[in-house]
Parts: C-alpha cells; structure tokens; sequence
C-alpha cells in the first residue's frame, strides 16, 4: 500500500509544505492535498497557509487537510478564518503489552485468528464498506457516505492484492468472519494497530474486545512490547475499550479540513 | 444485571433492553454474559451475544437452555 506522501515546500525556507494524496483523489474525485505545518511560529504559519490558498485556488473540487495538536488554540483560530473545519480529534495510544489487561477475564470465545485468504475478499469488503462510520471523511457533510465507504472497501481490496499483513477473527462455529485488522512492525519491539474492524451485525456485542485481547495477546507473543494506535475520539465504544486494557492516551490530534468547490 | 449495571432491580423488566441502560456498552455485555454463563452454568457463542441484547432475550434463551439440560 502507498502511504509515503512525496511533500513539496511551498516556498523556499517557508513553514509550509504539501503533497498531493493521489489515492483519496482518485477514490473521493476530489483533489486532496495534504499540508503540513511547522507550527513553532503561529504567524509564519498563518501567514504561509493564507498565500499558499490564495496561490493555488484548484481547478476541480478539493479538500485541503492538516493536522494540529489540540492544544494549539491561536492557529486553529487562523485555520477557521481561513475557512479551515474541525473533522475529527485522533488520539495515539500505546501500551506496554507486559501490562496489557483483560476487560472481561474468564470470556473464552470460541474463535481464532488467521491471515486472510484471498477466499475472504467479499466478506472483508463487506465489513469494510459497512463498520467505518466515524473517521474524517464519513464525518465530512462534503463527503458522499459512498465514496468514504469505498475508500475502505478499495484500502482493503488492495492491500490484499499486495499482500499486506491482513488477519480475520473468525468464529468457529459457522466460521463466520467477525472482524479483520491489519498491524505492521515497527522496529522489532513495536506493533501498529494500524485499521481494525468489527462485522456491524457483531458491533456492541463486546466481539470487538474479544478480537483486540486475541490480537493484542498474539503481538505479545510475538515478541512485541509495545503496541501503538490511533482512534477517532468519535468511535467511543473504542475508545473506551482501550482505556481499560489499559492504554495510555499519549497525544491528542485534530484534523482540520478546507473544502472547496 | 443488577450486579453488572449496579442498577436498582426494580427498574428490571421483561422489556429493559440495551437502550435503556447507558453502560450496557459492549464491555458491558460481555461482563453480563459472563456473569449470566456463572450464575446459570450456560455456555454462549459469539453469534448468541448478537441476539441477547434484551432481558427477554435473554430471559427465554436460559429457559430454553434449563430445559434442554
């Protein structure tokens, strides 16, 4: 999967940098362009933003975004003058695995993990297209629910194709999927939860706190020590769920977007 | 539930559902059924936890299984 953005400085020496997402354009049919920040100086960065938006008013529809701490309150008015919104507040967790707690102890499903096959395509696709409800683009009123949905349904077909470290939960009854996730090693000692899902029939029922505690567990016995992740402050069933495993909120992130037709 | 929720027991009924009780979230299920497979030596599968979401549900799927045993 391409996630290296190649970042471009508007300008010699500026606090301003941009590269263009080729994947959500293409998915969103829109012209997304990521901006990144150096935010140690609020009115350079302003400033910067203000002539960049004015340099490259778009050809086509497009969605601007960027990221800012939370605590950064004096550029986050700059961005809403400059029509920037609030789509969603991130936070990255981690968590030593050696402290990694049980929500329900003595829960014993029966259910395994295993990679993905290529057979368990439409499913994934089906979990996919229906479990992501409260990450930035589904929450955008300028996005169709369609093309943020297909964005995870497209995320997961190709990263089968490519052979990512795709896994399901599987329940071994009638070995129905009820969730997938994708993690990837950072460094030897480092796991990223980098997309989970839930199957949406199997949402609330507490088969998400199953998978996380298996998945979770398996890194651990892995050799992995610490597991890091994201979640939109949005998805509070999840976000609770980490807070009693017994994850640390270590940043909060906002992501802003600027839309314009 | 009374355990699981720490709610009065009379604010139980046959009709109490999932909406009725905030912290019937999903860890809350999951201790609920945990509490129910104790109490009542019921086993349940992942595809049952997605039906009991009511105490009525809940209520006829232990008759059924008291009866089979």
């Amino acid at each position: 999967m391409p996630f290296d953005l190649k970042f471009e400085r508007y300008q010699d020496g500026s606090v301003l940098s941009f590269a263009r997402v080729p994947w959500d354009s293409e998915l969103l049919g829109l012209d997304v362009i990521e901006v990144r920040l150096t935010e140690d100086d609020l009115a350079a960065a302003g400033e910067a933003l203000a002539q960049w938006i004015e340099s490259c008013a778009p050809r086509q529809p497009s969605i601007v975004y960027l990221r800012t701490d939370t605590g950064k309150v004096a550029l986050g008015e700059k961005l809403a003058r400059l029509c920037f919104y609030p789509v969603e507040l991130t936070y990255e967790l981690s968590i030593p695995l050696h402290r990694l707690g049980s929500v329900a102890p003595g829960w014993r499903p029966r259910a395994r993990i295993r990679p993905a096959v290529p057979s368990d395509l439409p499913s994934l696709m089906a979990i996919a297209g229906a479990a992501f409800q409260a990450d930035r683009y589904h929450l955008d009123p300028h996005i169709p629910a369609s093309r943020a949905d297909a964005r995870f349904t497209s995320w997961i077909a190709e990263g089968m194709k490519t052979g990512d470290p795709i896994f399901v939960y599987e329940e071994t009854r009638h070995f129905e999927i009820a969730g997938f996730f994708h993690w990837r090693s950072i460094g030897e000692k480092t796991v990223d939860l980098s997309l989970a899902a839930v199957h949406p029939r199997f949402q609330g029922t507490g088969v998400g706190v199953s998978m996380y505690e298996a998945v979770l567990g398996e890194c651990r016995s892995g050799g992995h020590e610490i597991a890091i992740t994201r979640i939109s402050a949005a998805n509070l069933d999840v976000v609770n769920l980490f807070a009693r495993l017994g994850f640390s909120f270590r940043r909060a992130r906002m992501t802003w977007h600027r839309y314009q037709e | 539930m009374r355990l699981t929720f720490g709610i009065q027991r009379e604010k139980i009924s046959a009709s109490t559902s999932r909406a009725d009780i905030p912290d019937w979230d999903s860890v809350g299920h999951l201790n609920l059924m945990l509490g129910l497979e104790e109490h009542f030596g019921v086993s349940f599968e992942i595809d049952d936890l997605t039906r009991l979401t009511s105490v009525k549900a809940i209520l006829d799927y232990i008759d059924r299984a008291c009866r089979s045993t």
